[in-house]
């Protein structure tokens, strides 16, 4: 027997219970993260090579800061604690891989399943990485910070008040919308060009280099330290200067930093979302 | 039949796409452009609860007109209207009423059971999750799902995978299901079970169906109505039972002789001994290849006649190639 239209009428959305979005986000989250929870040995040793490598650095700044005189600067532990803040951040959370699962997705034509789905297509595949990276970063969080306390002591955090940690968290999370919002716009562009690798590499090194990998931040010389400190890739790793003492009084700035570029690139990334949209014909139409 | 009866409409629809004719700073210099009209002019309509087959060979803007129906792409000229709604500027809301199986693009999640799959899709589509859970295991019965639902999908074949992609898609009950080449790749008894749901599917629920199929038997098992597009527009449009009798009336047997039969004369004789009714076979690698024209020849009385003078084998039957009835309605079509 078939449906009468008035019957039709009925089911759709008019049936279905209206949750919250952020609901059906947490629920992207979560089965991303269940996915990547059945290769428990990436995550075992996705950590140990972060134990490992955060205990050969420790060695070799132990040596770096008994010749120089860093250490009056930054202390040898807030340092180290730093340099693990940004691997966990920066490298296990890995919000710039956005880029990758866009650039792959594109290309590929995926896309277009995933923009008839009545969600947004770009939060959906940041929650999609949070999920993926977000079970060894939280293994990150518990485990580096173990492994810091035996190889070097714990941090000097009597800079710190109520109202810099609070600053710290917003900080967080601007730096996480700064991410996504630039790396996805990189991933849009091969909508546009052929290999999008190369500028997403470009951007990836200066994120490197800007956000401490190789060098915290603090021990650059003090121009460029301001320059790095208020560019997107320095608004990007500002999470990790919790342990910088130095910081403080450029807080407050780098607050504005973060709200600024995180205005910007978010307006950015839509704009250059809208102009993706008319071109998906080109991959798959 | 007033326009909340209809599922689909589609008012003069183009869509031309432009691409740079040189590339590089070639294409820099001389800014020039190709136009690549892909669907032209198309005009119809799909009453709701109907199902279409909507086919024609590669390029014929086929995928363009799912595309368009869908929001994923904007029309260059004309209207689309899917249940009242303009596709690409309501597609979100629209979303949440449409189904989508792509047979070549997974939507399921690879690494988990299929349950979370269902999970995850029902609270995109904002299922209550007692509702979803009902709906879930009405799915699994009625798409035979129980044995592998908790597997990992990566482990399905690929015929438990479409089912499980046509039974994903109606968690949310979507009131029209688009499916693009859904049985591609199946083996005969995948693409028997996959049809059979989708057809209880249309009959139970009411849902309208927009297939798109290189499978004649898609076409003749799941849909009532059939339209054939070729080079962006359409080249027919009618009741399926109708095309059946009009087009689909070429059979193709082959025919493998028994050796000794084949050991009594050369090749190149085959065929004139061969020959049954009007029909001429081809031979070829020690097979008789006819064409049947049923219209002429009942496929019963061909068939006795050929068994009684031929000692067989081996023997297959098969409809004309789609593209070949394509190529047909097509040159028909411009001549």
């Amino acid at each position: 027997m078939k449906a009468t239209p008035s019957k039709l009428h009925e089911r759709g959305v008019g049936q279905l219970t209206r949750r919250s979005s952020l609901r059906t986000y947490l629920d992207i989250i979560r089965a991303s993260a269940r996915e990547d929870s059945a290769n428990a040995r990436r995550l075992v040793a996705g950590v140990a090579v972060s134990v490992i490598r955060v205990g050969l650095i420790a060695a070799i700044y132990k040596v770096a800061y008994a010749h120089s005189a860093a250490r009056t600067s930054l202390p040898y532990a807030n340092a180290l604690w730093s340099i693990a803040a940004y691997f966990a951040f920066i490298l296990n959370l890995g919000i710039r891989n956005v880029f990758k699962i866009v650039d792959r997705e594109v290309r590929t034509g995926v896309v277009e399943v995933g923009v008839i789905k009545p969600i947004d297509w770009r939060l959906y595949k940041i929650c999609e990485l949070l999920g993926k990276n977000g079970l060894e970063f939280l293994a990150q969080l518990i485990v580096l910070p173990i492994a810091l306390l035996i190889f070097v002591g714990a941090p000097d955090m009597s800079h710190l008040t109520f109202l810099d940690s609070a600053a710290f968290v917003l900080l967080t999370l601007l730096a996480m919308i700064v991410a996504s919002a630039m790396f996805l716009t990189v991933g849009l562009a091969a909508f546009w060009l052929q290999d999008a690798q190369p500028v997403y590499r470009i951007l990836d090194k200066l994120t490197l280099v800007f956000g401490g990998a190789f060098v915290p931040i603090a021990l650059l010389p003090h121009a460029t330290q301001i320059l790095v400190r208020y560019s997107p890739f320095g608004v990007y790793a500002a999470p990790t200067q919790l342990f910088n003492p130095q910081i403080l009084p450029s807080l407050g700035p780098m607050v504005l930093a973060a709200v600024a570029w995180s205005a910007f690139l978010v307006f950015l990334c839509d704009r250059v979302w809208q102009r993706a949209m008319s071109k998906i014909e080109v991959n798959g139409g | 039949m007033s326009s909340s009866d209809k599922a689909i409409v589609v008012s003069k629809v183009s869509k031309t796409f432009e691409f740079k004719t040189h590339k590089g700073v070639r294409g820099f210099l001389y800014p020039e452009t190709t136009a690549v009209r892909a669907v032209d002019g198309v005009s119809f309509d799909v009453p709701r609860g109907e199902s279409l087959a909507f086919i024609g060979p590669n390029g014929a803007g086929k995928s363009t007109t799912i595309k368009m129906l869908t929001g994923i792409l904007q029309p260059t000229t004309g209207t689309v209207q899917v249940l009242g709604m303009r596709p690409l500027e309501q597609r979100r809301e629209l979303a949440m009423k449409i189904g989508t199986v792509f047979g070549q693009r997974s939507q399921l999640i690879f690494n988990l059971p299929l349950t979370e799959s269902f999970r995850l899709t029902a609270s995109m589509y904002r299922v209550q999750r007692a509702e979803a859970a009902k709906r879930v295991e009405k799915l699994i019965g009625q798409f035979d799902l129980g044995e592998f639902v908790t597997q990992p999908v990566r482990k399905l074949s690929l015929g438990q995978r479409m089912r499980a992609e046509v039974a994903n898609a109606l968690i949310y009950n979507p009131e029209i299901i688009f499916l693009d080449e859904p049985t591609i790749g199946l083996d005969i008894v995948a693409k028997r079970a996959l049809r059979e749901v989708i057809k209880t599917v249309n009959r139970e629920q009411g849902t309208t169906v927009f297939l798109t199929s290189h499978d004649v038997g898609d076409i003749e098992e799941v849909c009532t109505r059939t339209m054939i597009v070729n080079h962006g527009q359409i080249v027919l449009d009618a009741q399926t039972a109708d095309l059946k009798k009009n087009y689909l009336r070429r059979k193709a047997v082959s025919v493998v002789p028994i050796a000794a039969w084949l050991d009594r004369s050369a090749p190149a004789q085959w065929a004139e001994r061969a020959k049954i009714a009007d029909v001429q076979p081809e031979g070829k690698d020690g097979r008789l290849l006819f064409t049947v024209d049923t219209t002429k020849n009942a496929l019963n009385d061909f068939l006795r006649e050929l068994l009684a003078q031929i000692p067989v084998a081996d023997m297959t039957i098969e409809d004309t190639p789609l593209e070949d009835i394509i190529h047909e309605l097509y040159t028909k079509d411009r001549q």
